[in-house]
């Protein structure tokens, strides 16, 4: 299964809120990740697979795993089109 | 005692000391309720003119300040708005960076990128306007060329050409993207910067991690040397920011105090240092009492130089020229105080159209400035 981490040359943030504010070096501006994206930022400090950044999140937010998965997988796609994470083996 | 913080600006002073490090926990007391509209909206521009929004968004994280849920989506938008400017320029740092490395330019980040990951707790407390390098006397005209060549424009000329890597502060560029970059040489103008060793502050280094790699910033004794110069004689009043700095690289444990207190009487501004130990003292209430430079700051006694050239610096005569007209007693040797007083007085003709509007006006002008000075002396 694929894991992912964050892109080491993204410039970031954790802004208030929660939210999380990425540069990645492809992009022209800055974008904003709300709600816990700076949580999920924190867990793509090594490289996880989406259950384990779910295990990790769910423990923190009192959450069920599926339910994180479900909103984290969009949010993963989008920060890997603007190259701020990547997918590694 | 307590100070209430019933105004604007107490709040203010408030929120930008809020968990900085000497100053007492219940210093202020905050309002227990949430401002009226009018009055948060002014609370909250100021806040982005002091730029400590993030200072702002912990105090209302942490309840110390109350907040409607309105006021505290403002906060957030206000802070997230800085933080994307900190990483647009935070990404011009890393391109000028390269460019002068290319070019084999060493260069040291400064102020608020340099600070903002090596003494906050955070970067996110620590929001910024501009890129600051510093770069060595003799490669400040080559780096301004290699940064002109990437599209940079040099917004202010000189008085003659090399004056700026002899005697200026600095040179100021803006890039293709509308980010202004600060080329120092020096702290800065006048005086107090006419005093500096440059060689000084390349001889450490310390590691500034940013964007997966890390740039050289200034060691713990000249970073703290800075941030007092920015707080004691950047703008007047000070901005809440560069107060805060100090407390920030004072209260940073790689600082070696006596280090600091030798390198200011070296360069004779310890004055500099006595300002902006009083201004975190009285600005924002800390108690530096038990701290060596605070003790130092408290018994310093700043000769009659330090004191004049002090004066150039706050005040509602502070400016430019005033600087330097006080820095002729700061250069060292004849034959350099012939030089600056010469490209002074008579600068390149486009430089004195720009300023002045022609020679006669500028001797106009630097004759009442020479009869301010000797009055007051």
């Amino acid at each position: 299964m694929a894991r992912w981490q964050r892109n080491e040359q993204t410039l970031w943030r954790a802004g208030p809120d929660g939210c999380l504010v990425v540069l990645s070096p492809t992009d022209r501006r800055p974008f904003v990740v709300d709600g816990s994206g700076a949580a999920l930022w924190g867990a793509l400090a090594e490289p996880r697979t989406v259950d384990e950044v779910a295990e990790q999140l769910a423990a923190s937010f009192g959450v069920a795993c599926d339910v994180i998965v479900r909103d984290i997988e969009p949010v993963l796609v989008a920060l890997l089109e603007r190259d701020a994470v990547r997918r590694v083996p | 005692m307590t100070a209430v913080a019933d105004t604007s600006t107490d709040l203010l002073r408030a929120i930008a000391s809020f968990g900085a490090p000497g100053v007492p926990a219940e210093g202020f007391a905050w309002p227990s309720a949430p401002l009226g509209r009018a009055a948060f909206g002014t609370l909250l521009l100021e806040a982005v003119h002091e730029r400590i929004t993030g200072h702002l968004c912990n105090a209302v994280e942490r309840r110390a300040l109350a907040v409607s849920e309105a006021q505290r989506a403002e906060a957030v938008r206000a802070h997230q708005d800085a933080l994307v400017v900190d990483l647009v320029l935070e990404r011009a740092l890393l391109k000028a960076v390269e460019d002068l490395e290319r070019a084999g330019i060493d260069a040291r980040v400064l102020k608020g990128a340099a600070i903002a990951h090596t003494v906050y707790q955070a970067p996110e407390l620590r929001s910024f306007r501009d890129v600051d390098l510093l770069v060595r006397n003799q490669q400040l005209d080559p780096a301004v060329q290699v940064l002109t060549d990437q599209g940079a424009i040099r917004r202010f000329r000189e008085p003659r050409p090399r004056f700026n890597r002899r005697f200026g502060k600095g040179v100021c560029l803006r890039t293709v993207d509308g980010v202004e970059i600060d080329l120092h040489r020096a702290f800065a103008a006048g005086p107090f910067g006419l005093r500096i060793v440059s060689a000084r502050l390349f001889e450490r280094a310390c590691a500034v991690p940013l964007g997966g790699r890390t740039v050289a910033g200034l060691d713990p004794t000249a970073r703290a040397l800075h941030a007092a110069f920015h707080a004691a004689l950047g703008d007047d009043p000070p901005r809440l920011v560069a107060v805060r700095d100090v407390l920030q690289v004072l209260d940073d444990a790689a600082l070696d105090a006596n280090e600091l207190i030798d390198l200011a009487l070296a360069w004779r501004c310890g004055i500099v240092v006595q300002r902006a130990v009083q201004l975190a003292q009285e600005v924002l209430g800390a108690d530096l009492a038990d701290h060596p430079v605070g003790r130092f700051a408290h018994q310093y006694e700043p000769s009659a130089f330090e004191q004049r050239a002090l004066r150039s610096y706050i005040g509602v005569n502070r400016g430019y020229a005033r600087q330097a007209v006080a820095g002729v007693g700061a250069v060292q040797g004849l034959r350099a105080k012939a030089a600056y007083v010469g490209a002074l007085v008579l600068p390149d003709s486009a430089y004195v159209q720009e300023r002045d509007g022609g020679y006669l006006r500028r001797l106009g002008r630097g004759a009442r400035l020479l009869v301010d000075e000797w009055h007051e002396r």
